[in-house]
């Protein structure tokens, strides 16, 4: 018994060295990345990148605010898409996931089926694009905003969480003389703020870090309507493709390091509230009845 | 009589219809947008079997048949592209799926509340991380004047490699961002299995003098093996579908680590961004390719995942 606990002991604490070295691997690149924004220009140049900053300088961050104001406008255009983005979305998803939920609904399962089958397959980028320019939605936020409103996966989790809801209320509130719309709006929306809540993150999140389709679909003269993770891929190009010839964007290391900070920074910030959420969230959605 | 309960099932099936309108009202919005943004463009597929030109309207141009699929297959660049996607699924497969549960476990065993808590937290994090900031990490430890990774190979005495222009490093890199990114996310089902565990299993292992070591074997992982099994096959499914976003995000459109990095979305997302039209019928074809073959695979695993017993999306 007592080797027992002696070998325990051992393994607890090797255990906990593993984990904290890699804790500290997870949480370097951000300690890099603040870093990088805070080093002067004249130190970066002479000693490049530290994971440490060796002198402070906030100089970076009151460029980028008092320059062309570049990354001001593209942060708020991302906050204009995030916003909107998450009311169209989460709203049209939640919308489809209540008759869904529905065992009776005459075709409910066709349905479920072709919102699987195009979470799988779709028309391909070329297609898509071809469509979106023909439609005359290029460099508008509609061609960001109007695909993909409903969720597959998202609708699922809440599909699955209205299930769950008491059909007594429901009931009840029909005798009231309560219609479809309001039944959802009045029981099933208020007792299911917890999955909805998690859905609001995620859609937030991948609105926030949506940068792909805003490239492609604003062309260089409409580059101000950009949100601010597309402009910060713009920046790094010069970096990541160092002999391609691509145009430098006139942005130094740590205006750019800045940057890619305040992009950071609204996640890390949301974090502490979506953990509250997800983790229930997720296993809820995910244990079906 | 069956056909007039058949009969009456139709009936009753109107009534409902009839009765729950706006129940079907409420799937319109979403639905719209699905078909008009997903459905609709799969006309473009025909892209693939013409002569395209931006000028003349797709329908009237030239159908050359299946043309641009044998050209396809000629392409080495093609081959190229498919065998990178398969190696980086692989990885995935043989290094980060078994790693994954290894970090379950090990977070399972802690016993320090706090620690395991804020393990957690931080692990899950760089889930919610665009791979673009991702990108702007890889730079500072990357870059080949000025890196992180270059000063500390220099201060060893070794000699500083050029990451950005040496295509043989790749693979490891896009392994390593990947399990940055996601291996701690990866475990959440795993630990959510964990937690369905009795306790009294332990409890009586421990009076029968069985070790941490053979408690995690015998009954930690039988308990979780369902979990195992369809996160494997739903894993191997996904093995012809490659990571746009990583790709594009850490390597963009550098050419010199094309032997490693290209893969099909990329390719064909850099000829949508630069309008190169003649690029427009092959690229649909290949992606059309991928897109039936990834389906397969994916439809396949599902099957399977079901015909075991497990959930599956259908």
């Amino acid at each position: 018994m007592a080797i027992e606990t002696r070998s325990r002991k051992v393994f607890n604490i090797c255990n906990l060295i593993i984990l904290t070295i890699l804790g500290i691997g997870f949480l370097l690149p951000y300690v890099m990345i603040v870093s990088a924004s805070l080093t002067d220009e004249g130190e970066f140049l002479a000693h490049g990148y530290s994971i440490l900053p060796r002198d402070i300088t906030l100089s970076a961050y009151i460029k980028l605010f008092q320059g062309d104001l570049t990354v001001v406008r593209a942060f708020f255009n991302s906050v204009f898409l995030t916003v909107s983005g998450v009311i169209l979305h989460v709203g049209t998803t939640t919308l489809a996931a209540y008759p869904l939920s529905k065992k009776k609904l005459v075709g409910g399962k066709v349905i479920m089926k072709v919102i699987i089958f195009s979470m799988l397959f779709s028309g391909g980028l070329i297609p898509t694009y071809m469509l979106i320019v023909n439609m005359g939605l290029k460099n508008s936020y509609l061609a960001i905003l109007l695909p993909a409103m409903l969720a597959p996966w998202n609708c699922i989790l809440i599909k699955n969480y209205f299930t769950t809801v008491s059909e007594a209320l429901e009931e009840a509130c029909k005798m009231d003389g309560g219609n479809n719309l309001t039944v959802f709006l009045r029981i099933y929306v208020p007792t299911s703020k917890s999955i909805i809540a998690s859905v609001v993150l995620f859609t937030a999140v991948a609105f926030w870090n949506n940068w792909s389709a805003p490239i492609l679909y604003f062309d260089s003269r409409h580059s101000d309507m950009l949100p601010l993770t597309a402009v910060l891929q713009q920046m790094l190009q010069e970096n990541v493709n160092p002999s391609g010839g691509s145009v430098g964007s006139g942005f130094a290391e740590n205006e750019k390091m800045a940057t890619v900070v305040i992009s950071t920074l609204p996640i890390i910030i949301a974090y502490p509230f979506m953990q509250k959420y997800f983790i229930s969230g997720i296993m809820l959605g995910s244990v079906k009845e | 009589m069956d056909t007039l309960m058949e009969k009456k099932k139709k009936h009753n099936k109107k009534v409902y219809v009839k009765n729950n309108f706006g129940l079907y009202l409420m799937l319109v919005p979403g639905l719209l947008s699905m078909i008009i943004f997903t459905f609709v463009p799969m006309y473009g597929f025909y892209m693939a079997f013409v002569n395209y030109s931006p000028s003349v309207p797709l329908f009237q141009s030239e159908y050359v048949g299946g043309l641009w699929f044998s050209l396809m297959f000629e392409d080495p660049l093609l081959w190229k592209m498919v065998r990178n996607t398969l190696v980086i699924s692989s990885m995935k497969i043989f290094i980060m799926f078994p790693l994954t549960i290894v970090l379950a476990l090990l977070i399972n065993e802690v016993e320090v509340r706090l620690f395991k808590r804020v393990f957690q937290s931080v692990s899950y994090l760089p889930n919610f991380i665009s791979w673009i900031i991702i990108s702007g990490m890889m730079i500072i430890l990357l870059d080949s004047d000025n890196g992180i990774l270059n000063q500390l190979i220099l201060a060893f005495g070794g000699k500083p490699v050029s990451w950005y222009s040496d295509p043989s490093k790749w693979y490891v890199i896009l392994l390593l961002t990947n399990m940055w990114k996601n291996i701690g996310w990866g475990t959440i089902v795993y630990i959510a299995g964990f937690s369905a565990i009795d306790t009294q299993l332990y409890e009586a292992a421990k009076i029968d003098g069985a070790s941490r070591l053979r408690q995690a074997w015998c009954i930690t992982l039988p308990a979780i093996s369902p979990i195992i099994s369809i996160t494997l096959i739903l894993t191997v499914g996904k093995i012809f579908q490659d990571d746009f976003e990583q790709i594009y995000a850490l390597v963009g459109e550098n050419d010199i680590l094309s032997e490693t990095t290209a893969v099909i979305s990329t390719k064909i997302y850099q000829y949508a961004s630069t309008g190169r039209y003649d690029q427009f019928p092959i690229s649909t074809a290949m992606g059309l390719v991928q897109g039936v073959v990834s389906f397969v695979l994916i439809a396949l695993s599902n099957m399977t995942a079901k015909k075991l017993g497990y959930e599956s999306l259908w």
